[in-house]
């Protein structure tokens, strides 16, 4: 099933864990998890939000939308790229 | 002899707590695990004369080396301390709980799985067959409903039972002939070493390359030849991934026992937002669609924001003028603060306030669309394109903010750690209108293209992506070459936008917006106004002033692109310090020039440009310079004068390009 999740993905450029789920016929949480451990052994890695705002930008009106994220993105690590 | 032990293992908030307390009563006592924070749960259970320990272990998904609760729980079943294990499981999600069960199987202990929350699982309609899963797994199952006691005697029952029988269990699970093949290998290593764990399932766990094993095994007496022998393994399989395989094994088998013994309702086939989504990420209607959406909020934007809302701001800010300049009178003040009040705090400063209304709808309609989750989904449409060129997804974030403020959105290219990614997506991001920019278009379409706002605003925008994105192709074949991450984007589900949300979005970029026009706006239209009216001798807002010697200064530069007079460029030169003074400026100088007829900026707009002149005026915003915050931020990002240098040249000498070109291309097609 994981290395299913990473070929799809790949493939794809996205994913939703509802589509996957449809696709390899098991529950969310089951996809969910299979992507936690991908995280987990190195495989995929979750872009890490950074702190973009510096303390010296607090008084910056903008500063809220700073360190908004509008979407999670993911990288295939270069261990994942060679299961694919 | 002490007490028989029975252990509690099961995900988090599959009830284990509860039927522990279900089992012991009041019999318990917390501590903690030795060495860990990992809290510890122990208690009695008295059934016919005899005592038993339970022990809750805590929540996992999985037993591995990944956090300090899997190493707990996996150390003490492995420890063989426990007589009889219950796996708890949560029925209303059984097949995510049997990939706990496959391990526990595959360490073959002694167990008894107990089907919690039925009456959750029966609710929402899942069938699970009950007598099929105890076959197939040779293992006792019994149902139960935990915080109601149900199940309660079945359970003890068949607990003192498996403790009785002291039933192993064969691993179960089938691995792929090629791990197999090592796993016999590493216990060929292995085999009468003295190891801390069954030898059949140490073995796996060394293919699998469990790091809290691996470190187990070199802690214990194996001696150094089995420590080299294994490490040799690792090393020459370094690529093999056999992690993957074995856990791949465990859930082909949790999988196939979830489909041969729980069946859910069907899902309704394909939702409608299936098939709507399915639209929206398409590679070719995908940014169409997003265009049309766009479009629309730019419509709807135009109509709410300024033609209805626009008006009654306009007519309250006049409204306080006429007060203030007469309160102004009645106190005798002099000329000079009757003409900075109303010249250059209400017409100046009032003409940037009047769009809050237009910038507070814009951005509550953005706001809604980013909450919905579509805007993940225009992330990877764009994504797509961007890619083709040399930009990676992320940067759309970037851009998406810098729609709001430029300054975040240059600091959002923080998150890369590919340079070349992210000094492209800062040096772009400039053509990302801003808010502040919104004024400045605005005034110009109310006077050129009344009936047109939305369209034009539109392209306003579009272009700008699309400046961006030859820049980027051209950064990226010269300045900076190299690779490109590649991004895979989670598309979350659609949901609806909650209230706060959505509030709190707008807030942000409207209370930015208000603070600047106090703050920034406000200090620079001073300046200008005090530009404007020295040297005494000068007739104020005239071109003898100093401002207007400025502008005069500035104008041959411009005149190529149309700008024939010197408040046109003197007001660009204002958008330096802040893109909204553009208009600021505007209204103090035209208010100062047509004071007796009492012109709105507007019709002073209207008699001193045409509408050729509107557009390259309009496409010289979106593009020059970007003001000096933004200037401030890309060189604390870069930590660079040259670079910051060089965008501040090369956006005015691209803003100037496309002004005279449109100007003169216009001009020769009879537009002028
Ligand atoms: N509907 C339902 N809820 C239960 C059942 N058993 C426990 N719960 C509830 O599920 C929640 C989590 O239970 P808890 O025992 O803390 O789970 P633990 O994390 O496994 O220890 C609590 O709110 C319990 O009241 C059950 O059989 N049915
Ligand atoms: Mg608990």
């Amino acid at each position: 099933m994981l290395k299913e999740i990473l070929k799809i993905i790949y493939s794809s450029g996205y994913f939703s864990n509802r589509d996957l789920a449809k696709q390899l016929n098991v529950t969310e949480e089951v996809i969910i998890d299979g992507i936690n451990q991908l995280i987990n052994m190195g495989y995929l890695k979750r872009e890490a939000k950074k702190d973009m705002c510096p303390t010296s930008c607090t008084r910056c009106p903008y500063v809220q939308s700073c360190n908004k994220d509008i979407v999670e993105t993911y990288q295939i690590t270069e261990k994942g790229m060679s299961v694919i | 002899m002490g007490n028989r032990k029975i252990a509690l293992v099961g995900n988090p908030n599959s009830g284990k707590t509860t039927l522990f307390n279900v089992l012991t009563g009041a019999n318990q006592h917390v501590g903690n695990w030795p060495g860990v924070t990992v809290e510890k749960k122990e208690g009695k259970l008295r059934y016919q004369k005899n005592e038993y320990d339970v022990i809750d272990l805590p929540g996992i998904y999985s037993l591995g080396a990944f956090s300090e609760d899997e190493i707990v729980a996996m150390d003490y079943v492995l420890s063989d301390d426990a007589d009889v294990i219950i796996n708890v499981i949560d029925s209303s999600n059984i097949e995510r709980n049997l990939y706990l069960t496959s391990q526990l199987l595959e360490m073959g202990k002694n167990l008894v799985i107990v089907l919690n929350m039925t009456d959750e699982a029966e609710k929402r309609n899942i069938k699970i067959d009950v007598f099929g899963l105890s076959k197939i797994l040779g293992v006792p199952v019994i149902s139960a409903v935990a915080h109601k006691g149900e199940g309660k005697n079945e359970i003890i029952k068949e607990v003192v039972n498996a403790i009785l029988k002291k039933k192993t269990y064969d691993n179960p699970i089938k691995y792929n002939k090629n791990v197999l093949h090592h796993i016999e290998h590493i216990e060929e290593i292995l085999k009468g070493k003295k190891i801390p764990y069954p030898i059949k399932w140490t073995s796996i766990k060394v293919v699998e390359g469990d790091s809290h094993v691996l470190k187990r095994l070199e802690e214990s007496k194996i001696g150094k030849e089995a420590v080299e022998a294994i490490k040799d393994f690792h090393r020459f399989h370094s690529k093999d991934s056999f992690e993957l395989e074995v856990v791949d094994s465990r859930y082909s088998f949790a999988n196939s026992i979830a489909e041969a013994t729980v069946s859910r309702p069907a899902k309704e086939v394909e939702t409608i937002t299936d098939k709507i989504d399915r639209i929206f990420i398409n590679k070719y209607l995908g940014i169409p669609i997003f265009a049309i959406i766009m479009l629309v909020v730019f419509q709807v934007t135009f109509v709410i924001g300024e033609e209805i809302l626009g008006g009654i701001a306009a007519f309250l800010i006049e409204g306080l003028g006429g007060l203030i300049e007469k309160l102004l009178m009645s106190v005798n003040s002099p000329e000079w603060l009757i003409s900075f009040s109303i010249n250059g705090i209400i017409n100046g400063v009032g003409a940037v306030i009047e769009f809050v209304p237009l910038i507070t709808v814009l951005y509550l309609m953005l706001g809604f669309l980013e909450d919905s989750g579509y805007m993940a989904r225009a992330a990877f449409v764009w994504d797509n394109l961007m890619r083709k060129f040399g930009l990676q997804g992320r940067a759309f974030i970037s851009m998406i903010i810098g729609f709001g403020c430029n300054v975040p959105g240059i600091m959002s290219a923080r998150t890369m750690d590919n340079k070349k990614d992210r000094m492209i997506t800062m040096f772009i991001n400039p053509f990302m209108s801003c808010g502040a920019k919104i004024p400045i278009y605005t005034v110009f379409i109310a006077a050129f293209f009344p009936n047109h706002g939305a369209l034009v605003l539109f392209s306003l925008y579009a272009l700008g992506v699309i400046v961006a994105l030859i820049m980027a192709k051209i950064f990226n074949n010269t300045l900076f070459k190299g690779e490109s991450s590649y991004f895979i984007m989670e598309l979350p589900p659609y949901r609806l936008p909650t209230i706060k949300n959505v509030l709190r979005n707008m807030w942000t970029n409207v209370s930015g917006f208000i603070v600047r026009a106090g703050t920034v706006i406000f200090a620079v239209v001073t300046v200008m106004w005090v530009l404007a009216v020295v040297p005494a001798s000068a007739e104020p807002y005239s071109q003898d002033s100093l401002l207007g010697a400025i502008g005069s200064f500035l104008m041959p530069l411009f005149k190529p692109a149309g700008f024939g007079t010197w408040q046109e460029s003197v007001a660009l030169f204002a958008g330096i310090p802040a893109k909204e003074a553009v208009v600021g400026t505007l209204g103090m100088l035209y208010a100062g020039e047509y004071m007796e007829e009492g012109k709105a900026l507007v019709d002073a707009i209207r008699e001193n440009f045409t509408q050729l002149t509107s557009l390259s005026y309009m496409v010289m915003v979106l593009l020059y310079t970007p003001c000096a915050a933004v200037l401030g931020t890309i060189g604390k990002e870069t930590k660079s004068i040259r670079w910051t240098v060089f965008i501040a040249l090369y956006t005015f000498a691209l803003g100037w390009a496309a002004a005279v070109t449109i100007y003169q291309v216009g001009s020769l097609l009879g537009f002028g």
